[in-house]
């Protein structure tokens, strides 16, 4: 039977984390990190989650790995329920995702050379002898553009520029030939110059693998240059989610544009004729009310904003938008 | 430039290691003048962070500026006496950092935190609370009267960052530095905090503002005048249209580049290959040469000095020389 299924399902996905854990505390007080997310990615594709801190997408993304447990709701990969695996067949699972962390002073072990850190998931699932992996590792060196291989793999995470960090760790991810990779932040502490290159390497990797991203990012733009289809996140639910030109031409979410019309671009003549209008900040993820979230912030909230939460709804082709006065 | 509010002339500020000298700010000229906002952009390693600290001695024990002046009405705050220097800084010059949550005290009261700047370098006035909520509400802090008795965790990062502008605005300073003054915050926020900043620069006569960025955007939105410095040294200044219409120097272009493949749909995406390069022992000739694809042997040999092009000045061979 051939899986119709996609290749990542994320089904009403909820996180909370309670507060007050004391002995006396009976707070029903939560921190609404993720507060009903579904989505659905597709193989050789990308989506981009788009949000700003506290938005609840880096927790959505570890969901999808399975590295946090939902409070509610189910992640399918494969068609197959992340959660309920156990044992070996998590365990092989961890072939098939994998995840780039923002920040790779932190996410590669500084003790351990690049020949460690590249050797390590063959030898763990047992798919290669030292030396094959070691053949493997130069050739994931080449493939992150890390030439000639020999340079690097005797180097520790120390003797590399952040970039170079980056490259080992998107080498790190790759090397099981996965199916889907999460990058949270993969170029953000990178400097500009360095991230086109990675940008562009990430791309490459795509095509020549046919793995399928998903990457979060704070910066709409960035996201625009390697996804195919974005999802705009605030205060854990998803708020607009179309293909990433109709997203960009006609974005409908008051907050969407308030992201495009606040990220400052790199040409005066645009840059300087931009009126912003989202005044404010986002309410406190503790217990969010039970209508808008984004109306503390809108500059187009009526009264029915304030009294029910509006739905994700088709307003277009594939274009879901979540406001009871899309734009 | 008689009309200069801050005049840099040959700076040069060199940490001292136990064994290497890191030359982090080489032979760097630049003036900020009345009501102008000047950047300073580059990328992590290019010495624009310790040429801000360097314009007002707010350096670790290891630094030490080494030759150079630094004018500012009429005196030399390279070579001025500790005492002296701690009357400008803060009151004629003052700055606002990267990291608001670092940059406040966590255990004092926002109020008190900015009466502090004021009374050290004014007094104590009677006059002195009034002086704190307006410097609040000249921020658009809302309810700056309730602010006053908040500490630095109940307020938001953007609160925060605004907080510490409030603070560098206190004493009615001439010239404010800030360094990466919207890096740590979110995109809308960070719309809020440049908008503010632009508004407080436009309105307040004699308000000078150096923004030291490694965002392009940034630049676009905020600057009158931009230098771009690359491992310790000034590669090109230009007024803001010229650096984006017609960059000079192949380091900017590079920059450029990189940012518009980003920013601007259908382009490919282009780096920079090879990296920063290592301070302690800098390239010969023109820092850039090892990256530059218009590289030629001169590059190597001979480094280059900033010469007119134009309205703008760059540092590069590919310009002859008049």
């Amino acid at each position: 039977m051939r899986i119709l299924a996609p290749l990542l399902e994320v089904r009403a996905v909820k996180k909370y984390y309670p507060l007050g854990r004391g002995l006396l505390s009976i707070s029903k007080r939560a921190v609404h990190a993720v507060d009903g997310v579904s989505l659905r990615l597709e193989t050789g594709t990308t989506l981009g989650l788009v949000g700003e801190s506290g938005s609840g997408k880096t927790t959505l993304g570890r969901i999808i790995v399975g590295l946090i447990h939902p409070t509610e709701g189910s992640v399918m990969f494969e068609g197959q329920e992340i959660f309920s695996l156990r044992g070996k067949e998590q365990f092989s699972l961890r072939t098939k995702m994998q995840i780039i962390f923002q920040n790779p002073e932190a996410s590669l072990n500084p003790r351990k050379t690049v020949r460690h850190v590249l050797t390590q998931p063959f030898l763990l699932h047992r798919l290669a002898t030292r030396s094959e992996a070691d053949e493997r590792a130069y050739h994931l060196l080449e493939q992150v553009k890390l030439t000639p291989p020999e340079l690097y793999l005797d180097r520790y995470p120390h003797q590399l520029s952040g970039g170079q960090k980056q490259r080992v760790a998107i080498a790190r991810a790759i090397a099981l030939g996965p199916k889907l990779v999460v990058a949270d932040e993969p170029v953000s502490s990178l400097d500009m110059s360095v991230k086109a290159s990675v940008l562009k390497l990430m791309n490459e990797i795509q095509s020549n693998l046919g793995l399928s991203y998903f990457l979060i990012s704070h910066d709409l733009y960035m996201t625009r240059s390697i996804s195919k289809i974005v999802a705009v996140m605030y205060a854990g639910r998803i708020v607009e989610l179309a293909e990433t030109d109709e997203l960009f031409r006609h974005p409908a979410h008051p907050y969407t544009q308030a992201l495009l019309a606040s990220t400052p671009v790199p040409d005066p003549a645009i840059a300087r004729g931009v009126s912003r209008n989202v005044i404010g900040e986002p309410f406190s993820p503790i217990d969010p009310p039970d209508y808008c979230r984004f109306s503390s912030r809108c500059p187009y909230k009526q009264d029915k904003c304030l009294q029910r939460s509006p739905q994700l709804e088709e307003i277009r082709k594939d274009h879901w938008v979540e406001c009871f006065f899309p734009l | 430039m008689s009309d200069s509010l801050l005049d840099v002339r040959n700076l040069r500020m060199y940490f001292y290691g136990s064994s290497q000298v890191v030359r982090a700010v080489d032979d760097v000229s630049l003036s900020v003048r009345e009501g102008e906002v000047v950047g300073i952009v580059g990328e992590s390693g290019s010495g624009k962070t310790a040429t801000a600290l360097s314009l007002i001695r707010l350096l670790p024990p290891n630094a030490r500026i080494v030759s150079g002046e630094i004018l500012h009405k009429g005196k030399n705050l390279a070579s001025l006496e500790e005492t002296e220097l701690r009357k400008i800084r803060g009151a004629e010059i003052s700055m606002v950092f990267q990291d608001p949550m670092t940059f406040l005290d966590p255990l004092m009261k926002i109020g008190d935190q900015i009466s502090e700047s004021i009374s050290l370098h004014q007094g104590k006035t009677s006059d002195l609370k009034v002086k704190v909520v307006d410097s609040l509400r000249a921020v658009s802090i809302p309810s700056p009267e309730k602010v006053l008795d908040y500490y630095p965790h109940q307020l938001s990062g953007g609160m925060k960052q605004r907080v510490l502008i409030a603070i560098a605005l206190s004493c009615e300073p001439s010239l404010i530095i800030a360094d990466e003054p919207t890096t740590a915050l979110d995109v809308t926020v960070q719309g809020q905090i440049l908008e503010l900043l632009k508004t407080l620069v436009r309105k307040r006569r004699g308000l000078s503002l150096l923004l030291i960025t490694h965002d392009l955007g940034v630049v676009a939105e905020m600057c009158d005048r931009v230098y771009v410095m690359y491992a310790g040294k000034i590669v090109e200044e230009a007024d803001v249209s010229s650096l984006f219409k017609e960059p000079k120097h192949p380091y900017t272009q590079a920059l450029l580049t990189a940012a518009n493949s980003i920013y601007f749909v259908g382009r490919e995406m282009v780096g920079i290959e090879g990296v920063v390069p290592d301070l302690t022992n800098p390239p010969s000739g023109c820092r850039f040469h090892p990256r530059c694809q218009y590289a030629m042997p001169i590059c190597s040999e001979k480094e280059p000095i900033l010469i007119d092009i134009g309205t703008s000045r760059a540092a590069c061979w590919l310009y002859p020389k008049k």
